[in-house]
């Protein structure tokens, strides 16, 4: 279990920075080899990136299919709670496990759609336009995450009917923002010690 | 009758308090089923093909460069920066707020994330400066919301996915209205801390607001001056003597330029001549740039003139008063603040050029250029400023993942309710209806405010946008509504959404940071959250303030 915790950590995390790094290096390269460069020009103009945004893409939706699936495990789906979170205490948690069975439902469902979908595709020979990568390998991503997705639905369910705790994804949160030591909240704490400090602190000068 | 159904399924559904998603994609799922021969298996497909398309992707790009700027400290410097230039008015630290919001606004494309990046920093400040604590809260909580209206912007984004709109058009549009908001704010915040006395940033004593207000201008001109002119100028004549790849050649040596004045800016020799030259150069410039924007004419007759008469009026003052001397010295203080300020700030100021510039000047498509600001972002949070070490680069990769895809999934459901909304022509329907009951633009406009309004109770912005846009924007064309327009109100409507209970995220956001409830930060916000509906007043039936922009650069 805690592999695949982490499998699906590592593998949207990848897709996050890859995805970046080849959108950032098709530009670079864009404008380089404009560059009068002898010879340089030449091997600049020999490696070809058009596939660049495609692959951006894939792996975007790739990461979205199972990054979905890990924002049900960290309680990023955030949904209209005006109405049950004035409930008691019992309708409310029906209604809760209700959501949630929802969501394995769908997610589900869809998977298996998929999972039927890709089944036919892979018979077939059809390739992604500039990648030429089979589209059923492409398309894998549907069952796959979804099928994922619907697993934490069932395992966000089940430790709510076990415990009656959510996860919670709190937006204020920021790693390394809370960290702030004592001397950045006065204001002007700068590095050079150009001066200032704030007059009420007796720091006329 | 379809609608009807579609539509009470859809809010029953989210009633149950499940996930905007799951109830958009269920919704479709029960309806395809139950009342069409439409095969179920195209929903597969369409899960897929919903969101295969580029420009989409420029929501994780903007996620992850708001990411690395928020742990990187960018925030800090920009608050530095913003209080040297506007901190010794009234409310001093809450002013130099709404600045700091405003400038993170435009490198940053989420109101919370904006709160959360000015807000944990300058709320604890300003309750140490003696501000109370609801002020504060209030100023940052509705400050905050400006994230999303100073491109770049995250809903934009969507609205632009949702309608076909050109992105680049709808964040030059975004420009006007999100400095004027700013402008407002922080009149609503000067007006409130002078009639309550709240404490200003009196930097240095003895010195009158007046002195200090024209001290830190000739700071920010002579960093303007300092960190545009070379560039410029070696632009111009880079033009004149290579024709073909200068503009290249321009960009390298700009980056060269601010690498090597960054190590300049602290020598006295340097200092005092950039004062000298910014101070005799900035009026005339600044006239002539006036004059370029709002009279047809153009001619460097005009700037060569104003040159020559403000020389032949500085000069012989200059030399009563020792100019080198007398200016440097009189500025001196608030001036080299905000000048050691805005050097500290300046790599996250300058994204703001990649972005907008990039995208203005057709160099990077929007897409490109949310990478392109995320690698920045990176680069400058890990390498220039360290804040932040590369070991902690994958978990913000992760964290900017988790909210992408969660996003991204709410946007491929929203395309399948669509497009199940298009294949049963019910925005045409609805488009008719409404056209039927005899609703002018402005009753339409007022209708569309009070609905969205209504819906930033309960729901949050990318849903809003995700599911409305569809059904009113076929409304909108049909009535003559410039779609750009159209855009920029959806998203002043969703900031006052965010700023209000029950649902405002930015709220929720504040009352982390500052351990208020959220009642109590209900009260705190209203002077601003009013001024707020006034401004949605001002952009609903005032069009030009958000087309002028783009139809100056001649994007629309």
């Amino acid at each position: 279990m805690k592999a695949l915790d982490h499998l699906e950590e590592w593998l949207i995390a990848f897709l996050m920075g890859a995805a970046t790094s080849v959108i950032f290096v098709a530009v670079v390269h864009r404008y380089a080899s404009g560059i009068p460069w002898p010879a340089f020009q030449d091997w600049l103009l020999t490696v070809n990136l058009s596939w660049a945004q495609e692959l951006c893409i894939y792996m975007f939706i790739w990461m979205a299919k199972f990054g979905a699936a890990y924002g049900v495990r960290t309680g990023i789906h955030v949904g209209v709670d005006v109405l049950i979170n004035r409930m008691q205490e019992r309708p409310r948690a029906a209604f809760v496990l209700f959501g949630l069975l929802a969501g394995a439902l769908f997610t589900g469902i869809v998977g298996s759609l998929g999972a039927k979908f890709v089944w036919e595709i892979a018979h077939t020979d059809q390739v992604s336009p500039d990648l030429e990568l089979p589209m059923w390998i492409v398309f894998l991503a549907i069952p796959c995450g979804s099928y994922l997705m619907c697993f934490r639905f069932l395992q966000v369910a089940w430790s709510f009917w076990r415990t009656g705790e959510l996860p919670h994804h709190d937006h204020g949160h920021v790693e390394g923002v809370e960290a702030l030591k004592d001397e950045d909240l006065v204001a002007y704490a700068l590095k050079d010690g150009l001066h200032p400090r704030d007059a009420g602190k007796g720091g006329a000068r | 009758m379809t609608a009807t159904i579609i539509f009470v399924l859809l809010f029953t559904l989210m009633l149950t308090g499940m996930p905007v998603s799951i109830s958009l994609g269920l919704t479709v799922l029960a309806f395809l089923f139950a009342m069409t021969q439409v095969p179920i298996e195209s929903v597969a497909l369409k899960l897929f093909t919903g969101i295969e398309r580029f420009e989409i992707m420029a929501i994780p790009f903007f996620i992850l460069a708001g990411n690395f700027l928020t742990h990187g400290g960018v925030a800090r410097r920009m608050i530095n920066f913003a209080t040297s230039m506007v901190g010794h008015w009234h409310g001093g630290l809450g002013l130099a707020g709404v600045m700091a919001c405003a400038l993170f606004a435009a490198v940053s494309g989420s109101s919370p994330a904006t709160v959360v990046a000015i807000g944990s920093i300058i709320l604890p400040a300003m309750v140490k400066a003696g501000f109370p604590k609801r002020f504060g809260a209030g100023v940052i909580t509705t400050s905050g919301a400006l994230g999303i209206l100073i491109p770049p912007s995250i809903v934009m984004v969507m609205y632009s996915v949702a309608t076909n709109t050109s992105v680049g058009t709808l964040f030059m549009a975004g420009v006007v209205p999100g400095l004027i908001l700013a402008f407002m704010l922080g009149a609503v915040t000067w007006y409130r801390a002078r009639k309550n006395r709240y404490p200003r940033m009196q930097l240095f004593a003895g010195r009158s607001g007046a002195q200090a207000s024209i001290a830190a201008l000739a700071g920010l001109s002579a960093s303007l001056f300092f960190i545009a002119a070379p560039i410029l100028a070696v632009w111009v004549l880079v033009r004149q003597l290579v024709p073909e790849g200068g503009g290249l050649l321009a960009v390298l040596f700009g980056i060269a330029w601010l690498l090597v004045a960054r190590m300049l800016t602290h020598s006295a020799f340097v200092l005092r001549w950039v004062f000298t030259l910014g101070f005799l150069l900035t009026p005339p410039a600044v006239v002539y740039g006036i004059a370029r924007i709002f009279l047809p004419f153009s001619g460097n007759a005009l700037l060569i003139g104003l040159l020559a008469a403000w020389l032949v009026c500085a000069i012989p003052l200059a030399r009563k008063a020792d100019l080198v001397r007398g200016v440097a010295l009189e500025a001196r203080h608030e001036a080299l603040a905000v000048w050691t300020t805005f050097w500290e700030s300046v790599w996250g100021l300058l994204l703001v050029i990649v972005v907008l510039g990039g995208i203005y000047s057709g160099v990077f498509t929007p897409t490109e250029a949310a990478a392109m600001s995320a690698v920045y972002a990176f680069f400058v949070a890990v390498f220039v400023y360290r804040d932040m070490g590369l070991r902690q680069v994958p978990k913000v990769l992760l964290d900017s993942a988790n909210m992408s895809a969660m996003l991204l999934y709410i946007i491929t459901n929203a395309v399948l309710f669509s497009y199940l909304l298009t294949s049963e022509q019910i925005p045409q329907q609805m488009a008719d209806w409404m056209i039927g009951q005899g609703l002018g633009t402005v009753g339409f406009l007022l209708m569309v405010n009070l609905l969205l309004l209504l819906a930033g109770n309960v729901m949050e912005p990318s849903s809003i946008v995700l599911i409305t846009a569809p059904i009113l924007f076929p409304v909108a064309t049909k009535l003559g509504i410039d779609p750009v327009h159209f855009g920029i109100l959806m998203t002043v409507n969703m900031e006052v959404g965010m700023c209000h209970p029950p649902v405002g995220l930015n709220l929720y956001v504040a009352s982390g940071i500052t351990k208020m409830g959220i009642t109590e930060l209900t009260i705190a916000v209203w002077p601003w959250l009013l001024t707020m509906l006034v401004f949605l007043v001002m952009v609903t039936y005032m069009p030009q303030m958000s087309l002028w922009l783009p139809r100056m650069l001649g994007m629309s």
